[in-house]
């Protein structure tokens, strides 16, 4: 037997199983906390920022200048950091539903702009985080909602930052490479549509003519491989739907293809008319092959069958798709 | 339409910048302890560590949030604590992922020949919450009126915990261990 003052001694100065914490993945997880607080303070869609000190800016003036003091202020600070040589916490040859379950959470990217919008006094909000709070509910985690701007989501989702993400879009569009996809959660349909004064009554009447197209979006892939119909139209690119319609009521061109614009947005102005438009667009939860997501993606199409199968997931859509169901592809609703 | 919060987009950035220091300042002093005290929660290897991380994470947005934390060390303990408490619930709740609940760590993790001659080979075969505690008191250095905080005890609790602890291990540690 031993006596308590060399027992103390003992507990006090022998290692007991330490090790240093991988500072890497802190400093990806605060400043991914930083980008996210940054985005969902000032991106707003119709919002604007009342800082006394911005009040002379625009809102897209201060998200820039937001984004930026994140980027470069904290991100070259935070590399500045010690880094210590240990295991990190990302994702790796590991199944990663057991990654996440002993987690207790699963980080999901979603973009900040549509199908999310900025709501006065709350924030970012919309479908996809509608869905993923949801789905994290019936996997019995946290969802941690990671905002990514579409085009970074192929990097991020690379980098272990997050586990799955919503680009809402075909993942081969963004450049995701290499990845997992569930089962659709819902079904976007564009549209082409014309003046209601236009001739046009079908995508082909608009052959050899100026349609405006949403940069970015699929909507100028689908027009510049012929529309499905081998035609040759001239396409006009612009930032928004906004700005496509601008162009349509200027005369720029004679016909544009939706990007965000629902059906219910679309017979709110009676002056369009709807010819057509591409594909139906079906739109997953997507994760990268080599983080091993086939149990958790197999869990993800669980969980979307089941809000699906119990109504939540058209309840959610209506909720924010100004009453449409999309939660099934059209030709089944 | 005007979003009534007040948002100031420098003091963002620079307030940011302030805790990210003082959160990576604790990780690099006390991350080592909190991974232990992780391991005596019955967190295994990677577990361990992102339990500790996801506790200095939570600091970090308290502190972006504008809370008033006056202890931040034991706020990181008691909310690693119990994000501890919480994955073994789930587990709990999640059948065949994990056969490891609240167990001996060292019945679980393979002991290396340096753990079988600490002293903390001992202590991790205590009692749970007693090995809990002497963890918290001799390596993490808290007060015993931390440690009921941490804990969700009274301090007379911890102290007897404590003492129970030290008991035990004297009746276990060889003397010829003690000698060493």
């Amino acid at each position: 037997m031993t006596d308590f003052d060399d027992l103390e001694r003992r507990l006090r100065s022998e290692s007991a199983d330490e090790r240093r914490l991988g500072l890497d993945a802190l400093d990806r997880r605060m400043t991914a906390e930083i980008d996210t607080r940054a985005a969902s303070a000032t991106l707003p869609r119709s919002g604007r920022l009342t800082s006394p000190g911005l009040a002379g800016l625009g809102g897209l003036t201060a998200a820039v200048i937001a984004i930026v003091l994140a980027v470069t202020v904290v991100g070259p600070w935070l590399a500045t950091l010690p880094r210590v040589a240990t295991q990190t916490t990302q994702p790796s040859a590991s199944d990663l539903l057991e990654t996440v379950t002993d987690r207790g959470v699963i980080r999901i990217g979603v973009r900040p702009d549509h199908p999310q919008l900025d709501v006065p006094g709350a924030g970012l909000s919309g479908f996809d985080i509608d869905v993923a709070n949801e789905i994290g509910r019936r996997l019995g985690l946290r969802a941690e909602i990671v905002i990514i701007a579409a085009d970074e989501m192929g990097g991020r989702l690379e980098a272990g930052e997050v586990d799955v993400v919503m680009p809402s879009a075909t993942p081969d569009g963004l450049g995701l490479v290499d990845v997992v996809e569930s089962r659709p959660y819902y079904f976007w349909d564009r549209y082409l549509v014309v003046d209601g004064t236009s001739s046009a009554t079908s995508v082909a009447d608009l052959d050899g003519r100026p349609v405006c197209a949403v940069a970015g979006d699929a909507g100028v892939a689908w027009l510049t491989a012929g529309a499905g119909q081998g035609l040759s139209m001239s396409v006009v690119q612009r930032p928004s739907d906004d700005a496509c319609l601008a162009a349509l009521a200027s005369g720029e061109v004679d016909g544009l293809v939706t990007s965000a614009l629902t059906l219910a947005d679309l017979r709110s102005r009676p002056s369009l008319t709807v010819v057509g438009g591409p594909p139906t667009e079906a739109r997953s939860l997507t994760a990268a092959r080599r983080t091993d997501p086939d149990a958790l993606i197999r869990e993800i199409d669980r969980a979307i069958d089941a809000l699906r199968s119990d109504g939540s997931l058209s309840r959610l859509s209506q909720n924010r798709f100004g009453g449409l169901d999309l939660s099934s592809p059209p030709s089944s609703s | 339409v005007t979003d009534p919060r007040p948002i100031v987009i420098g003091s963002i950035a620079s307030s940011s910048v302030e805790h990210a220091e003082r959160v990576a300042a604790l990780a690099e002093h006390h991350g080592p302890v909190l991974y232990g005290f992780a391991r005596r929660l019955g967190l295994a290897d990677e577990a361990a560590e992102d339990a500790a991380q996801e506790a200095l994470l939570r600091l970090f947005r308290a502190l972006l949030d504008g809370e008033s934390i006056a202890d931040e060390r034991a706020w990181v303990f008691r909310t690693l604590y119990r994000l501890a408490i919480d994955q073994h619930r789930l587990r709990k709740r999640i059948a065949g992922l994990r056969d490891r609940l609240v167990g001996s760590p060292t019945a679980e993790a393979p002991a290396d020949v340096d753990s079988r001659l600490s002293i903390w080979a001992y202590v991790d075969r205590l009692p749970e919450r007693q090995r809990q505690t002497l963890y918290l008191r001799y390596r993490a250095d808290l007060s015993f009126d931390t440690i009921a905080t941490v804990m969700g005890i009274s301090p007379g609790g911890a102290r007897g915990l404590a003492a129970k602890g030290l008991e035990r291990l004297r009746r276990q540690v060889p003397a010829d261990e003690a000698t060493r």
